[in-house]
């Protein structure tokens, strides 16, 4: 669970602080261009990182800095209370005179209040538990590079606990039209897009084979007419998705018959009915799961939007994180003053600011006084 | 989407508190339930849930036999109110109608119609176990 997020000097985000703290959902709301998906895009970065990612040219921009001022440090700090244990990594960047690619200024990762390693410019200091200081690994690396990826791990050590958590964030916002049924590989690391939801599903029945009935019954819920789906192997190192629907036939007597239809051939809401349900079984699948998912309610019909949210919600009470972005009334009535954010920016001169709900008490229906343009944080 | 033809609940909120209040009671629901159940957009007043149940859910409800509703609605203490709002319902769906309060001297009245709740509803968002 995100206990804290600090970003600082990247996009519209400045000096900004998301406090999450025992919350296992909240929702982000805020008139469009308020910072709600750079949210998103700075999570990415951490998580691109943690995917593997280092060079510092393909996390961030000179461009991502606020209004251009490369004068400052562009800053993530996130702080993850992961099996009662705290992390935190923080990573800065800056972009001295000349240099067209920004560097590392420092980056440090805290377990349990203990080091696992800092790092200033090109020096790393890698901290070994229970040692003297004088027994720590001190090295050089290039500065255009993020040391995560690369500090050597084993199994259940903090470092492995942190990033492999932080890796497997589910962070979306799907394009369902982009989402075909062929997979060449299996994973447990969907992309933003969700292009790669074949071989999620592969990943995770892989992994987790009792992941199909909690996958069933929620689209059986949503679906009535839903029989099962199969991801038959169609080459030599490729399957492909197919859903079967039961259909009533006019025929006298009248019969039932099954309907096979390719994945990439449902609409783009049922699309988001079946990634809702690997996000429902990857949570049960993991301890203690994250996910942010940017505008879920998108293409869903009004009757489907509230137990949609509501289920998402529900998946991730016990141990987990929840969080959406929404401008869909009926997605924002699901959620209380308690566990809404609300993003504002007044102009793109100026950063977003965050501040809870309950704090800025809204009289009357949230819903109306978000269309009056009333909610001001 | 709820099958209007399976037995099913709408709750209609006086106000934003109750919204919020229904929300909690939708967490506590198992997962293949939670479409046999919507919670409306909040009313606006304790007049206006019954304009709205007057205006746009008798008809519903005489169409569809397994709808029920819930109306959330604060008593403020004032036992008149709740006769008031009972008469307004049809003779006819005032089985499948039900009020929840919060007022203290009402609690009484919640108590029975929980029960009444419990009894018709139950079957339809709580599954055996």
């Amino acid at each position: 669970m995100i206990r804290r997020l600090y970003v600082h000097n990247f996009r519209c985000l400045e000096n900004f602080e998301l406090r999450l703290a025992n919350q296992p959902s909240v929702l982000l709301i805020g008139s469009n261009g308020s910072g709600k998906t750079t949210v998103r895009l700075a999570l990415e970065v951490l998580q691109k990182i943690a995917r593997g990612t280092n060079r510092v040219g393909a996390l961030v921009k000179p461009k991502d800095f606020f209004l251009g001022r490369t004068d400052a440090p562009m800053r993530f700090e996130i702080e993850v209370e992961l099996q009662g244990t705290i992390y935190q990594y923080t990573i800065a960047f800056e972009l001295p005179r000349g240099f067209r690619e920004l560097r590392v200024l420092e980056e440090n990762l805290v377990s349990g209040g203990q080091p696992v390693y800092t790092r200033n410019q090109a020096q790393v200091r890698l901290a070994r538990a229970g040692r003297l200081a004088e027994q720590e690994a001190n090295f050089r690396m290039d500065w255009h590079q993020v040391a995560l990826p690369i500090v050597q791990e084993s199994p259940n050590n903090p470092l492995f606990i942190f990033k492999q958590w932080l890796a497997r964030m589910l962070i979306l916002q799907p394009i369902p039209s982009l989402i075909k049924g062929e997979s060449t590989g299996e994973t447990l690391e969907p992309n933003v897009d969700a292009v790669n939801f074949a071989a999620w599903f592969s990943g995770l029945l892989a992994s987790t084979p009792a992941a199909y009935a909690r996958i069933d019954e929620y689209l059986k819920g949503v679906m009535p007419d839903m029989r099962n789906i199969r991801n038959p192997v169609i080459g030599r190192e490729s399957r492909s998705l197919f859903v079967s629907f039961l259909v009533h036939m006019l025929s006298s007597p009248p019969t039932t018959s099954e309907l096979e239809v390719p994945f990439e051939d449902l609409s783009d809401g049922e699309k988001c009915f079946m990634i809702c349900a690997l996000v429902l079984a990857a949570s049960d699948a993991n301890e203690q799961p994250f996910c942010f998912w940017d505008e879920p309610d998108s293409h869903l019909a009004l009757s489907e939007i509230g137990h949609f949210v509501v289920a998402l919600r529900k998946a991730f009470q016990s141990g987990g994180q929840f969080l959406m972005t929404s401008h869909n009334p009926e997605a924002i009535r699901r959620f209380s003053d308690e566990n809404t954010l609300v993003l504002m920016r007044r102009s793109h001169l100026e950063p977003a600011v965050v501040r809870p709900l309950g704090e800025l008490q809204v009289k009357g229906d949230l819903v109306g006084a978000l269309i009056q343009g009333d909610v001001e944080a | 989407m709820t099958n209007r033809h399976q037995p099913h609940v709408l709750v209609l909120p006086e106000d934003d508190a109750n919204r919020q209040i229904a929300n909690g009671f939708l967490m506590g629901l198992d997962q293949p339930t939670l479409k046999q159940i919507q919670v409306l957009p909040p009313a606006g007043g304790w007049k206006a849930v019954l304009h709205e149940f007057e205006s746009n859910h008798v008809v519903g409800m005489d169409r569809y036999s397994g709808r029920y509703m819930v109306l959330l609605i604060d008593f403020d203490g004032q036992a008149g109110r709740l006769n008031v709002v009972k008469q307004k319902i049809p003779q006819h769906l005032q089985e499948r109608v039900f009020f929840l309060g919060w007022g203290h001297n009402l609690l009484r009245h919640n108590e029975v119609e929980i029960e009444r709740l419990r009894r018709h509803v139950r079957p339809i968002l709580f599954r055996a176990t």
